[in-house]
């Protein structure tokens, strides 16, 4: 796959992106428009729960943490000062990826199990705190009000988020930071002894995806129309990308795209069809059958060479 | 509320401390069992105190049948949490599918039971609670400090190969102290169905709890787990009285988290790796 194939991949690559962007206008019902819109959101989740998760190994369960920090950030924004969602976005994810950066700070002392403890601990924290803030709607269901939005833009800007994330992704990967990860990945003593800053770029990932998380975090309520605690600071958001990523593949790129590709739209229409607690029934599951069953993710039949 | 706690605390205690396992899904055990009591009240008039009989081998048939799960699947430990969590999600999702999120209470004829010490007004089930903690406790303890198979666990403990190499066999003290870790969940879930209002929601809330006991206390130290109940009770009950109540579900997290940060090994000092 070099040379002249390389030229016409990107080129099907671009077509099939335009198309994607002009969706919309080509009279898609809007019922498919938000499932493509969500199925977006969650690949742009995944693949930045994929950095920390799956190129270096650990297990962030505080991805809806920050998520919810992004989410009721530009809520609040739109609700008191008529700020645009859109707008007060990228600050809302710099807001969630400062935080990352101080809870980073104390996570980091952990590996393996603790890790995955402290960050599941604070999705928690974040929505006991939401709830008994009277200041934050006190635990109520609010209504920020949608301000410069539609389903069209709100279908591009999630489609943006999702290209941003994959480049970004694709970047990491290619930087002395993807090398990083993987290598603490393998053994993270070794690699700070032959000179990975493993804390340095453990921290930044982790503010890095925080920053995406809080950014795409930030539009969803714009998609529900509410907001209340236990809709953001939800483990499902947090479990969610973990199984997007293992089902696609935690070691390749488009890994993350394809589990949540083929993962939220299943999901979708089973909460259509389900009530939502057999959902989270069949949710754990997955999980337990996923984890057990150690695949090396779907991307495999796929990609055959972008293995990392 | 100490003794309750320790009973709580010291099923993912020796689970974690003894078979590496962070078995998350305890508290979903717990409020199975405050499900079951609760029911057996309310249908067929059970005394509460009669279904912890009943919720005895019901939890320990499951407690093994996850860990065999376990031992058959060969999880690493790092997946082993995510195992765990989806058997809590599963549990949890359950409860609610099967039970709705309605909060639940159970009343009893004890419920109306309360002694007048001092100053201090206590309920008959809290006293109870805490009686039956402390004395499981207190067997626990006699079961792990005292007798052969305990020193056997102990070794365990320290020092998993050469143990084996000493001829212990894990896998056969194994799924023992896992169906053992579920039924004291259980057993503690009775009783706290008795002394707090539950919905299948409060799995989490109880599970930061769980977990600040398990870690304030140290790895597998029977003795820290029953002081870092007592802590955890006093903090809540201080936090409580200074801010809103709601508040004091926030204080077990506060705690996990600062614990780990300050003295990761807990106040017996006992090591984690």
């Amino acid at each position: 796959m070099k040379g002249k194939y390389l030229i016409l991949i990107y080129l099907v690559g671009i077509v099939v992106i335009m198309l994607l962007f002009s969706l919309p206008f080509l009279g898609v019902p809007s019922f498919y428009l938000t499932l493509l819109t969500l199925t977006y959101m969650y690949i742009s989740l995944s693949l930045c729960w994929n950095w920390l998760g799956g190129f270096a190994g650990y297990l962030n369960l505080g991805h809806a943490a920050f998520f919810g920090v992004g989410a009721y950030f530009s809520a609040m924004l739109a609700i008191y000062y008529k700020v645009p969602q859109l707008l007060s976005a990228p600050f809302a994810g710099l807001l969630a990826a400062v935080l990352a950066l101080g809870l980073g700070f104390a996570a980091f002392r952990f590996r393996g199990v603790y890790f995955g403890i402290v960050t599941i601990s604070l999705v928690f924290i974040f929505l006991i705190f939401v709830t008994n803030l009277d200041a934050l709607g006190g635990g109520r269901t609010l209504f920020p009000p949608p301000l410069l939005s539609n389903n069209i833009v709100l279908y591009q800007v999630m489609l943006g988020s999702a290209l941003v994330t994959s480049i970004v992704t694709r970047f990491i990967l290619k930087s002395k930071l993807g090398w990083g990860l993987i290598a603490i990945r393998g053994d993270e003593d070794t690699a700070a002894c032959i000179g990975v800053p493993v804390f340095r770029y453990k921290l930044l990932t982790f503010a890095l995806s925080s920053f995406f998380a809080g950014l795409v975090g930030a539009i969803y309520p714009l998609l529900t129309g509410v907001i209340y605690p236990s809709m953001v600071f939800n483990v499902l958001i947090s479990v969610n990308p973990v199984l997007m990523s293992i089902l696609g593949g935690t070691t390749y790129l488009m890994g993350p795209v394809i589990g949540a590709a083929i993962l939220l739209p299943i999901s979708y229409y089973l909460s259509y069809i389900l009530m939502s607690e057999l959902h989270i029934v069949l949710y754990g599951a997955l999980l337990i059958a996923l984890v057990t069953a150690q695949p090396k993710g779907l991307a495999k039949w796929l990609f055959k060479e972008t293995r990392l | 509320m100490g003794g309750l706690y320790g009973l709580l605390g010291v099923g993912l205690s020796i689970q974690w401390g003894v078979m590496k396992i962070a078995n998350v899904a305890l508290p979903a055990f717990t409020f199975l069992a405050a499900y079951v009591t609760f029911w057996s009240k309310h249908l067929y008039d059970f005394d509460p105190f009669f279904s912890i009989i009943i919720v005895i081998p019901i939890s320990f048939v499951i407690g093994l049948a996850i860990y065999f799960f376990l031992h058959v699947t060969k999880v690493k430990p790092l997946q082993m949490l995510l195992v765990a969590f989806g058997f809590l999600l599963i549990f949890e999702g359950g409860m609610t599918a099967a039970w709705t999120g309605d909060m639940r209470a159970i009343s009893t004829v004890y419920s109306e039971v309360a002694y007048q010490l001092g100053t201090f007004n206590i309920p008959l089930v809290r006293l109870l609670a805490f009686v039956v903690g402390v004395g499981i406790l207190g067997l626990i303890y006699f079961l792990f400090e005292r007798t052969y198979v305990g020193k056997g666990i102990r070794a365990i403990v320290d020092n998993r190969t050469v143990a084996m190499m000493y001829g212990i066999n894990p896998h056969r003290t194994f799924p023992a102290i896992f169906g053992l870790a579920t039924v004291l969940a259980s057993v503690a879930g009775v009783f706290v169905g008795l002394t707090y209002s539950f919905t299948p929601q409060s799995t989490f809330i109880w599970l930061g709890k769980i977990l600040a006991i398990v870690v304030l206390a140290g790895m597998g130290s029977i003795k820290g787990v029953f002081a870092a109940g007592l802590i955890l009770a006093l903090a809540e009950n201080i936090t409580g009285s200074i801010l809103p109540v709601a508040w004091s579900d926030f204080v077990s997290y506060i705690i996990l988290i600062f614990v780990l940060l300050i003295k990761p090994m807990g106040i017996s000092g006992r090591s984690y790796e």
